[in-house]
């Protein structure tokens, strides 16, 4: 059965809107930049924002009740009604939907603007109450009330594949019948609590990075939301609905190796994108780009290279890592990057992995310019998570 | 639609409040390095996997409607006490939802299908949906699904802030953790014959989703809508503990119920769990 994509939304430091996304990516135009919004002392660190304050994101969201105050759930409501529109979907027709969000932080950037009150307080009384609601799921919930009536909402949380995961139960869930149509993506702030915690790891780089460059050290983090309006076939071809993709395969595997670290040889990157290939009943050779994970630390782009190398050990197709664009979104990439992955197909162009010069492997460079008037017709999309929560998408083009 | 395949619970744990000896299955070495919450669900892990007899399972499935709280919540004291300095990598690295069955993945080597959901009072229901789509849909033929959270001080004092009539000490927390499987197990086999999660049921649909749950004239046990709403919260893990409590209850014995179906109103949603036993004889 195939899953088709019908509709698609985003949002991140390109731009809001696939228009915006779609221009930036053109022009090779980074989002990375100093830190403007987010209250942290570590303003040396350079980040990917949704280039949009809370009370501007809030005006774009205005005379919909009830308006959230979570940039979380603010940027995913944007990017998931982009989705819908972009499908043909009005609220009305969500009923019978599925809303499969994918994210980590939640409300922490809510949670963590009043967490100082609170604690002052011994998390007594009315101090306790911003505190309230800000879980995962309540943002989800929040969304949810935001973009429509939806039939069943869920929340995937693996970190930074935490989107891919969404993409893959819904792609399941209309497999088994269960739904003829999901929204599934995901959404992530910046919060000073992530924000602080990958730089606890000694990850973060206070360069805009470069992936798959041997300059590579490490991670910018981002903002932003995606989600795709995935549907069965047979639903798409009823409401003529016209696909403009279709999600051919997909797989999810463990490292098991380490809680932030991927093993050396990449043994759950290649187990997520070899399982991919065959659920989409695709030869490696199939592949005509592949989105890295790619987020700049050497740890990342080294065991993902090698991972790749086993499943192409003569010739690797062209790949690269967008996130020199967007930064690390975190939760959200999957989404963000299989909206990528299908303008690519779309608008038949590979985008480039931004400042790498000298790469790690020249025998086996990355894209570094952006290539046009390039055909694709299945493009890989890697999304790793902490814990080693690795997924592989497939997206191929639809004919 | 798939479906060719059946889905049995075949064996189960559930803890309560408190602290799980976990050194009968790891090292004391990495029992230090657990926070309680982590504890509690290798504990609940370990055991469901004893019982089943399976080593390593094809895939692990948790649900956690706050994640590890106790960490989340000292990083974000030390932001606050300390500024954003000298803070310690190890509350981050063991914050994130996904910690637990990422954790349980790294302890068995197991490299299968690893997932986590956070939906609230369904996050167990929505762990137990995706496995039981992908036995059914002979994807995995088995898998470790479990429920795991954690109270805090603060927790249960905002929690009490929402819901006076509750004191903070009546809080539960719980860790329940299920096998799964396409074959059926013991003497006392269960099917989960479906689950259905909803959001913001109308009374209509949720009848309907009810009523194709009781065909075939089944008789039903369960708790009360209402009775679900008050479980939900005062437990996160609600969904998790009834389904392990409504196993026990499933008896061949004449006069014991044959059935039953799990009802669990959390938040937003209502999650409906169908259980029932399966005849020995198979028929």
């Amino acid at each position: 059965m195939k899953i088709y994509v019908t509709g698609m939304g985003i949002v991140s430091a390109l731009g809001i809107g696939v228009d915006a996304t779609l221009t930036a990516l053109r022009e090779s135009r980074s989002g990375i930049g100093p830190v403007k919004y987010l209250d942290t002392v570590h303003r040396d660190l350079p980040a990917g924002e949704v280039p949009a304050s809370d009370a501007e994101l809030a005006a774009m969201l205005r005379a919909e009740a009830p308006v959230s105050r979570m940039r979380t759930v603010m940027i995913g409501a944007i990017a998931a009604r982009e989705a819908m529109a972009d499908a043909g979907l009005s609220p009305d027709d969500l009923c019978d939907d599925v809303l499969i969000n994918g994210t980590t932080v939640g409300g922490m950037d809510y949670t963590e603007k009043h967490f100082a009150e609170a604690l002052q307080h011994d998390f007594e009384g009315e101090s306790a109450q911003n505190l309230q609601y800000n879980d995962c799921g309540s943002a989800t919930d929040l969304m949810a009330s935001m973009c429509g009536p939806f039939r069943m909402v869920t929340t995937t949380s693996t970190a930074c594949s935490s989107a891919a995961n969404a993409m893959i139960l819904g792609a399941n869930m209309i497999k088994a019948g269960l739904a003829d149509r999901v929204i599934a993506g995901g959404t992530e702030a910046l919060s000073r609590f992530h924000f602080n915690g990958f730089n606890t790891l000694m990850i973060l780089s206070s360069q805009p990075c470069t992936p798959f460059d041997r300059a590579h050290c490490g991670i910018n983090l981002g903002e932003g939301a995606a989600y795709l309006v995935l549907e069965s076939e047979e639903s798409a071809r009823r409401r003529g609905a016209k696909p403009l993709a279709v999600l051919s395969g997909y797989g999810n595997a463990c490292d098991a190796f380490h809680q932030t670290a991927t093993s050396d040889n990449g043994e759950g990157p290649f187990l997520a994108m070899s399982k991919a290939l065959k659920s989409a009943g695709l030869r490696p050779d199939d592949i005509s780009y592949i989105n890295t994970h790619g987020t700049g630390t050497p740890n990342n782009d080294d065991s993902e290279l090698a991972a790749i190398k086993r499943i192409w050990p003569d010739k690797v197709p062209c790949y690269s890592s967008t996130k020199g664009f967007t930064a690390h979104t975190t939760s959200a990439s999957g989404a963000i990057e299989s909206v990528i992955s299908i303008l690519a197909l779309r608008h038949s162009f590979v985008p480039a992995s931004l400042r790498c010069v000298n790469p790690t492997d020249p025998d086996h460079a990355p894209v570094m310019a952006t290539m046009f008037d390039t055909k694709l017709t299945h493009v890989m999309n890697n999304s790793f998570g902490f814990g080693g929560n690795d997924s592989a998408l497939i997206i191929s083009k639809a004919e | 639609m798939n479906g060719m395949n059946k889905c049995y619970i075949i064996s189960g744990s559930c803890l309560h409040d408190g602290e799980a000896d976990v050194r009968k299955y790891v090292t004391p070495g990495e029992a230090r390095r657990m926070c309680r919450i982590l504890k509690r669900a290798v504990y609940t892990s370990f055991e469901a996997l004893r019982q089943s007899g399976i080593e390593c399972p094809d895939a692990i499935i948790t649900g956690t409607s706050m994640g590890c709280m106790e960490n989340s919540e000292k990083f974000l004291t030390d932001i606050c006490r300390n500024g954003e300095q000298l803070l310690k990598p190890t509350l981050f690295m063991q914050s994130t939802h996904n910690t637990i069955a990422s954790m349980t993945g790294i302890l068995l080597k197991c490299h299968g299908y690893n997932m986590t959901y956070s939906q609230g009072g369904v996050s167990f229901t929505s762990a137990l949906l995706d496995a039981w789509l992908q036995i059914r849909a002979g994807e995995i033929s088995n898998a470790l699904v479990g429920c795991h959270d954690e109270l805090t001080d603060a927790i249960r004092k905002i929690r009490h802030a929402a819901h006076p009539e509750i004191a903070p000490a009546d809080f539960r927390e719980a860790s329940a953790a299920f096998m799964l499987a396409s074959e059926p197990l013991g003497d006392k086999p269960i099917e989960l014959k479906k689950v259905i999660i909803l959001h913001r049921p109308s009374p209509r649909r949720l009848e309907e989703a009810i009523r194709s749950l009781s065909a075939k004239g089944t008789p039903l046990s369960g708790c009360s809508e209402a009775e679900a709403e008050a479980e939900s919260l005062l437990c996160a893990s609600a969904d998790a503990e009834s389904v392990y409590s409504a196993c026990r209850r499933l008896s061949p014995l004449p006069g014991e119920p044959k059935s039953a179906l799990v009802v669990t109103r959390a938040g937003e949603s209502v999650s409906l769990i169908k259980l029932t036993l399966v005849s020995p004889c198979g028929c």
